[in-house]
């Protein structure tokens, strides 16, 4: 069955792949290299996070508040650099706020037993009326030069943040293909009961994963920051979880847990990104950019259903 | 005591029901202390007339929610209703041919979510997801983005008038609840979508349509946001682009505070009219105490934990 | 047992959370000082809580309570949502505060719960945002919609020369005042610069990484846009940041793009010195807040508001009709310093 995996990313691709035809006969401006550059530029905290949100998915859960961890981390950040800290220090600092919001979620799904989307829809709230109260509802802005570096710097003539994620791709990739614990994660995901009986500790596996998505939206809201150059904590990150999910279930996870690979999630949110560059590179009307996107949405996962409608079967007490 | 709780589902069922009225009695008491003006006939009407859009929606969201579903386009359906009734009555049709129109609209909103959900056995979330970003898109394509207004003082009645000092629509969110609420507890309807949720395949040995079933779920979840577009119009007095956006949320909210098992299988409609209560009251609390709506959503979400950890040592 | 304990936990966790939400609020109410026993309250809507814009603004309407020793609720839900607006502003009529300010999120949805007000002989406001054909008494506003929009125009085509593509940020399409402030800088350029042409108009939901990446795509489509105007807060400074980032990585020229719009003064002052941004529009709203408070205190008192009138720390402002103009400011390299908003 894990085998077939790989034809999960099929459909996709292919759907993705008609879509830049598509733009690109619409417009000569949409098939560019410095087009596509934009494009990865866009959406980096968007890949980032996405890797976490697909660990999250593969256990059968997900994760809601990673928009508001991301403006918390990015406000705190802000206050930080505004006490006058050093770049890597506030950024270091930053991303352990993330890893602590991460344990957060962690403590109450892993050890208190409390449904992901209960827990997660819970610090969703508590996490933004934090990042709001701590910035006082101003704006974090006038980052110093060095900080910049991080979300428009140049790494060997390589954009510094798609070499951040590029890297973690790598390292994530690798750890879910071929370490113990990463395996562990499908396990826990693909069958919660038979992994117990194969001794793994489900809970501690569960508490890791949203560690580590804490840690991962951190980074994201360093970039984020960086790049944007001003951090509004009452809107920062909105609509942050809902697109990263969509992204990762477009890519071929299930949210019924143990099927989807990062490489596919991958691909779900360059699909996103392409889908919102393309409208806008081919001059559609604004009042059709959304319920052109939505469209695409529904489409891609359609294609990605009738490929495995028939093998997919529901497993009992999950969500749909 | 674990046994006499396994032998007694009703018995538990309703335990928990009286440590969320508990719940609901300590917040009314509190901030009847804290704040003068709370406990008063015209707050309780006024908290009454609030919650109707959200609570019209929570009844379909139950079902769904222990059907082992989920909704998240409630909202974008909400506001695509509303205007398309908007938009006709721009044209000159009659006011209550157009509350037809948006409640039609509405009900193919859901049918669509409904046959891909239920018919092609896609993910609720993400299918829902899409339908919310499309919805909401295909309400400024409608009309740009402009609100809407000028109804007929006739359409005001539905979400404006108060009868025997009780708000209507808050009379007809109760008799709603109570409908429902008899369906689930008394018809087979009921007892097959906890059977879903509990064990779909189950169900479909019993030689039941779930596909039937969950379509029917979802076209009532389309409706009901239509229902709720209809009268939060009437109460606004104007149809917006933007209404109902993150409705979903709150109605979530209200369900699982009301005991309705995430994972399906598991919850009462009385559950979720209660922890509705909750939330509105809180909220209303809250407001009339000038508390910043910072700490409302760390105190609601604090509130959320709380509520289902509670649970957890009662019910498992 | 148990379970009467743990409900009784529950209870106790929520009282204390409301409690510290309580004495937060106490804070946030008066600004450090009780007010007089028998003071008059008066609630202040701005349209949402969080962007920067209303946190000046609260600033303003706390001072005001402290110098005219009333109490101001300042509150709002934390999306610009209208229906939780009325919700909320239902909540403090219950209340029976003395006063009711109102950045209303809809003109016409205000209607019925202004009614009420009045029926109750609560004063009504609407500051920054209008709802005519209400029963609210004043609308306390910088300037017209219409003035400001022409204002904004006027400024970029001088600064174009008369000539170019332009495009329009707004923060939401649906948004009356951004309607209304949009459709003004259109009709002035068809009036006056009939070789600008508008482009297009994208929305950023008041989303910020929305409003950089729509600004991205904007100078990616538009490789001879001259000139950018952003209608709300949120949208000058996203535009400068990607035009700036543009300008350091060479795939723009400094200048090419002209950029104008409202915004604070202290989230652009570093765009406004390094040029990449000209000329802000913008007017104190802390001030506007003000105002708002001290013309809902006058009627409460029952006096008549005049034009020219005097308002401490405000200056003298423009009554016209049911509005009060405070007057707008423009932002440029020489004093952008000045401002500490």
């Amino acid at each position: 069955m894990k085998r077939l995996l790989s034809v999960h990313e099929a459909p996709i691709l292919i759907f993705t792949l008609l879509v830049i035809v598509l733009f690109s006969l619409v417009t000569p401006d949409f098939l560019q290299l410095d087009n596509f550059r934009l494009i990865l530029d866009q959406n980096i905290s968007m890949f980032i996070v996405a890797i976490g949100m697909t660990m999250v998915i593969l256990l059968g859960g997900m994760d809601l508040s990673v928009g508001s961890v991301l403006a918390v981390t990015a406000t705190s950040v802000g206050i930080f650099l505004n006490h006058g800290m050093p770049p890597w220090v506030a950024a270091m600092l930053g991303i352990g706020i993330g890893v602590l919001c991460g344990m957060v979620n962690g403590y109450f799904i892993a050890y208190r037993k409390i449904p992901d989307i209960i827990v997660t829809l819970a610090t969703m709230y508590i996490f933004r009326g934090i990042a709001v109260g701590i910035s006082g509802g101003t704006w974090m802005n006038n980052f110093p030069p060095g900080f910049r570096f991080f979300g428009q710097g140049t790494f060997l003539g390589i954009s510094f943040p798609l070499l951040v994620a590029i890297l973690l791709i790598a390292i994530f990739v690798y750890l879910l293909l071929y370490s113990r614990a990463g395996r562990r994660i499908y396990a826990v995901g693909g069958n919660s009961s038979a992994a117990k009986l194969a001794g793994i500790n489900a809970a501690r596996t569960k508490f890791m994963v949203y560690v580590f998505t804490g840690m991962l939206v951190g980074i994201a809201s360093v970039i984020f920051a960086a790049k944007v150059g001003s951090v509004q904590a009452s809107t920062a990150g909105n609509s942050l979880s809902f697109e990263v999910m969509a992204a990762v279930l477009i890519g071929g996870g299930s949210i019924f847990g143990g099927v989807g690979t990062i490489a596919g999630t991958m691909l779900g949110v360059l699909f996103m990104g392409i889908v919102k560059n393309g409208l806008i590179i081919a001059k559609v009307s604004p009042f059709w950019v959304d319920a052109a996107t939505g469209f695409l949405i529904i489409l891609a996962i359609v294609i990605n259903t009738l490929q495995r409608a028939r093998q997919s079967k529901r497993k009992d007490g999950d969500l749909i | 005591m674990r046994v006499w709780i396994d032998r007694l589902p009703l018995a538990l069922r309703t335990n928990k029901l009286i440590v969320q009225l508990l719940l609901l009695l300590f917040i009314l008491v509190l901030f009847s202390f804290l704040s003068p003006y709370f406990l008063s006939v015209t707050n309780f009407m006024n908290v009454l007339n609030q919650m109707v859009e959200v609570g019209l929606i929570a009844i379909p969201m139950t079902l769904i929610i222990i059907s082992g579903a989920m909704d998240l386009s409630v909202g974008s359906i909400l506001a695509f209703s509303a205007v398309a009734m908007g938009v006709g009555f721009e044209n000159g049709l009659n006011i209550w041919l157009c509350v037809l129109i948006g409640l039609f609209t509405g009900l193919v909103c859901g049918a669509i979510n409904g046959y891909l959900i239920a018919r092609h056995r896609m993910q609720a979330i993400v299918v829902t997801i899409g339908m919310l970003v499309m919805l909401r898109g295909l309400v400024y394509v409608m009309n740009e983005g402009r609100p809407i207004s000028g109804f007929p003082d006739s359409f005001y009645f539905l979400g404006q008038q108060y009868i025997a000092g009780i708000p209507f629509n808050a009379i007809v969110l109760v008799i709603l609840f109570l409908i429902a609420n008899f369906f689930m507890n008394k018809t087979r309807f009921g007892s097959y979508v906890y059977g879903i949720g509990n064990n779909e395949e189950v169900v479909r040995y019993s030689g039941i349509s779930v596909t039937r079933i969950r379509f029917i779920l979802f076209m009532l979840s389309g409706l009901f946001s239509a229902i709720a577009g209809v009268f939060l119009v009437s109460r606004l007095a104007s149809a917006e682009a933007t209404s109902g956006t993150n409705i979903e949320l709150d109605v979530i909210t209200a369900t699982l505070i009301g005991g309705t098992h995430i994972f399906g299988g598991r919850g009462s409609l009385t559950g979720t009219f209660v922890g509705l209560l909750i939330i509105v009251f809180l909220r209303n609390g809250l407001n009339l105490l000038g508390v910043s709506v910072l700490y409302q959503a760390v105190i609601l979400g604090a509130l959320l934990l709380l509520a289902v950890s509670n649970k957890k040592f009662s019910g498992e | 047992m148990k379970k009467t304990t743990l409900a009784l936990l529950t209870g106790l966790l929520s009282l204390s959370l409301a409690a510290c939400g309580n004495s937060a609020n106490t804070q946030t109410g008066t600004g450090g000082n009780s007010p007089a026993s028998g003071a008059k309250t008066y609630f202040i809507n701005p349209k949402s809580i969080g962007p920067a814009y209303w946190a000046a603004a609260e600033k303003g309407a706390k001072q005001a309570a402290e110098d005219l020793k009333v109490e101001v609720v300042f509150n709002a839900p934390t999306e610009a949502d209208s229906s939780k607006q009325i919700n909320m502003i239902q909540d403090m009529l219950t209340r029976k505060v003395s006063g009711i300010g109102v950045s209303p999120n809809d003109a016409k949805a205000v209607g019925p719960v202004f009614k009420k007000a009045k029926e109750q002989n609560v004063q009504i406001v609407t500051w920054d945002s209008d709802a005519p054909d209400t029963d609210r008494q004043y609308y306390v506003a910088p300037a017209t919609d219409e003035e400001i929009g022409e204002l904004l125009a006027q400024t970029i085509g001088e600064e174009i020369g008369g000539k170019g593509k332009v495009a329009f940020m707004v923060a939401g399409l649906g948004s009356q005042n951004q309607i209304a402030k949009s459709d003004a800088a259109k009709a002035y350029f068809t009036a006056n610069y009939p070789d600008i042409e508008l482009v297009t108009t994208v929305s950023s939901d008041d989303d910020q990484q929305k409003a950089y990446a729509n600004a991205q795509n904007l100078i990616q489509t538009y490789p001879d846009l001259r000139g950018i105007i952003g209608f709300a807060g949120g949208e000058p400074p996203a535009a400068a940041e990607v035009v700036e980032q543009a300008v350091n990585a060479g795939t723009l020229e400094q200048g090419q793009v002209a950029i104008t719009g409202i915004a604070v003064p202290s989230v652009v002052k570093n765009y406004i010195k390094n040029d990449t941004m000209k000329t802000s529009i913008i007017w104190d709203p802390g001030k506007l807040a003000y105002t708002t408070v001290y013309v809902l205190d006058q009627l409460a008192q029952g006096n008549e508001i005049q034009d020219g009138m005097e308002i401490p720390n405000v200056g003298a402002v423009k009554v016209d009709g049911s509005n009060v103009f405070i007057g707008m400011l423009e932002i440029t390299n020489e004093n952008v310093d000045s401002f500490d908003f």
